[in-house]
């Protein structure tokens, strides 16, 4: 036994739930499981509390300040506030609420919180464009055949290998 | 393998050959709900006025597309120019759907009056067809104010009225070529015969081999 | 009889609470299942290790399945949920930006949020980055971004369909597809525990 090991669920059963879960909220809110869009939603929240005028102007934030309610008073918002007690709750009954810089061990703290903002960065943008992130738009998408959720599926797996194969410095000390 | 891993892929096997023996889902196009549907036939934006058509009309507006939503028979006796019969019980059929799945067209719907429109309106923009308009009292109006228009009553014309009035007059010599004198109007353009040619959209760029 | 909401079967306030019910549901199993640990979700485009693929579609094969099952049944009819539509251009041009993004991050929003909430500094980083691109989004959208986010329109399109066979058999050619790739991803893991000694399994901190 391995004492340095994280315990983990097994991934089918944490995947066949999930699925459920994905069903459940297809049958319940008619929206799927995502969170670029709650990111979005808190970020237009922000804008509109800062200037309306903005994101009135704005043709992008236009449509979500216009909706008759808060942009933050969304589904996806209130279920991200359920993934932030969701996971605390995991990560207490797993013993893992501890702070801790997650990478690989020949990247220096300060490497790595600058290439996960400039991933972050990335996401942000590419979420926007793409209508959503590996959540709503990816696994969502497919839950329902959607074309573009498999667009979705081969455009950040299949070119997350091919820059894997180019970063592969970030991630695997070599030899 | 684990014996509950076992049982989840032998679960998913089950369902996608049961899969296979079940049928497609097919009506793809969204439903708008009955509370917002009910919303946007209380906002009256769907209405576009019988000047406004003849305006766009007679500047030959490319975008314009004239949708008369009555019988065949009363569409060959009269109907607007270059407007196309889609009867309103065919409104739906799956030949039609280029006409209003397009962001080029402004689509009037028109009929004698304008409850015949509006259902047709009402059935397609519960399928999330947006973008579609109907021409404000029919025929009927196009008739009282396009194809005899009556000076408006008393000496209290005011500037906008007498400038509609003006319009209106030129719209009737347009339409129907009459005299500007000989107030009443003549007896209207005849239909045009068979069906006009209306380019359908191209289609939309498609991705991969699509 | 489904979906609920969209029918007004169920009113907005409790909508919202099942929204956060089924969040935390999302954030317990991202976390217990080890999404939350950037070095396991690196491991899917190195193969030291495949939990990210065996959870993903798992998940994704679950919901299609009981998704098409319960339609075909008549318990919730899904034309009238949630159905993304295709813009194939931008998603295609997004989906590249965020592969690099995941490989560069080592997270993607959800499991960042996860992350970050449990203790780790990077995800909270990365979050960080995450808004701060979002913002950059929205200010120059108008100037930059608008006619790319909206061009390959192809409006709600079903992958089966568009392929042309039947949507159960498109099903079925998927479970099959999602278990062969289990099963080389699972080869993949092993190999790489083969090849290194156990300070190396430790050094990967799974």
């Amino acid at each position: 036994m391995n004492t340095q090991k994280n315990k983990y669920m097994n991934p089918y059963v944490a995947g066949f739930l999930l699925g459920l879960l994905i069903i459940a909220a297809y049958f319940f809110a008619g929206e799927g499981l995502g969170s670029s869009g709650g990111y979005r939603d808190v970020a237009i929240g922000v804008i509109n509390g800062v200037s309306p005028e903005y994101a009135q102007a704005n043709s992008y934030t236009a449509p979500h300040v216009a909706a008759g309610h808060a942009p933050t008073h969304t589904w996806l918002v209130y279920e991200l506030f359920g993934v932030i007690f969701g996971a605390i709750l995991s990560a207490a009954l797993y013993g893992r609420l501890k702070f801790v810089i997650g990478k690989a061990p020949h990247i220096t703290n300060k490497k790595r919180l600058y290439l996960a903002l400039i991933g972050g960065l990335l996401w942000g943008i590419g979420t926007q464009l793409g209508r959503g992130c590996t959540s709503g738009l990816v696994l969502s998408g497919m839950a329902v055949n959607s074309l573009s959720g498999y667009i979705g599926l081969v455009a950040i797996f299949g070119f997350g290998f091919i820059f894997a194969f180019i970063f592969k410095s970030l991630w695997i000390k070599k030899n | 393998m684990k014996r509950r891993e076992f049982l989840i892929m032998a679960l998913l096997l089950l369902g996608g050959i049961i899969a296979i023996f079940m049928s497609d889902i097919k009506p793809l196009k969204h439903i708008i709900g009955p509370k917002q549907l009910l919303h946007e036939v209380n906002k009256k934006g769907r209405y576009i006025s019988t000047d406004e058509v003849a305006k766009m009309i007679m500047e030959k507006d490319p975008t314009l597309l004239l949708i008369d939503v009555r019988s065949p028979e009363e569409y060959k006796k009269y109907t607007l120019d270059g407007a196309i019969n889609i009867p309103a019980e065919k409104i739906m059929d799956d030949s039609n759907k280029d006409y209003f799945d397009s962001d080029v067209y402004t689509v009037v719907l028109f009929s004698n009056g304008s409850s015949l429109a509006d259902q047709s309106w009402l059935r397609l923009r519960s399928y999330d067809y947006k973008g579609n308009k109907v021409m404000k009292g029919g025929l009927n109006e196009w008739y009282r104010t396009i194809l005899n228009p009556q000076k408006p009553a008393g000496d209290a014309m005011s500037g906008k009225m007498e400038k509609q009035f003006l319009f209106r007059k030129g719209a009737q010599v347009y339409f129907t070529g009459a005299t500007p004198v000989a107030g009443g109007a003549k007896k209207a353009k005849p239909a045009p015969t068979g069906k006009p040619i209306v380019k359908r959209k191209k289609k939309e760029v498609t991705g991969g081999c699509g | 009889m489904g979906p609920l909401y969209p029918q007004e079967l169920l009113n907005p306030e409790y909508n919202l609470l099942i929204g956060a019910l089924i969040g935390i549901g999302f954030g317990f199993l991202l976390e217990a299942s080890g999404f939350t640990n950037t070095r396991k979700l690196a491991g899917i485009f190195y193969g030291y290790d495949a939990t990210v693929i065996k959870v993903f579609f798992t998940a994704a094969l679950t919901g299609l399945i009981g998704l098409f099952i319960l339609h075909n049944m008549g318990w919730i009819d899904i034309t009238l949920t949630f159905y993304p539509k295709t813009f194939w251009i931008p998603t295609l041009i997004g989906g590249i930006i965020m592969a690099l993004g995941f490989v560069i991050g080592g997270f993607c929003p959800g499991t960042s949020l996860s992350a970050a909430v449990t203790g780790k500094v990077d995800a909270m980083a990365f979050i960080g980055g995450v808004l701060l691109g979002i913002f950059g989004f929205i200010f120059t959208y108008d100037g930059l971004w608008q006619s790319l986010r909206t061009s390959g329109k192809m409006g709600k399109v079903n992958i089966a369909q568009w392929i042309g066979i039947k949507e159960g058999l498109f099903i079925f050619l998927f479970t099959i597809i999602a278990i062969v790739t289990f099963v080389v991803f699972q080869k993949w893991q092993d190999s790489w525990k083969r090849k290194m000694d156990d300070s190396d399994i430790d050094d990967l901190g799974l």
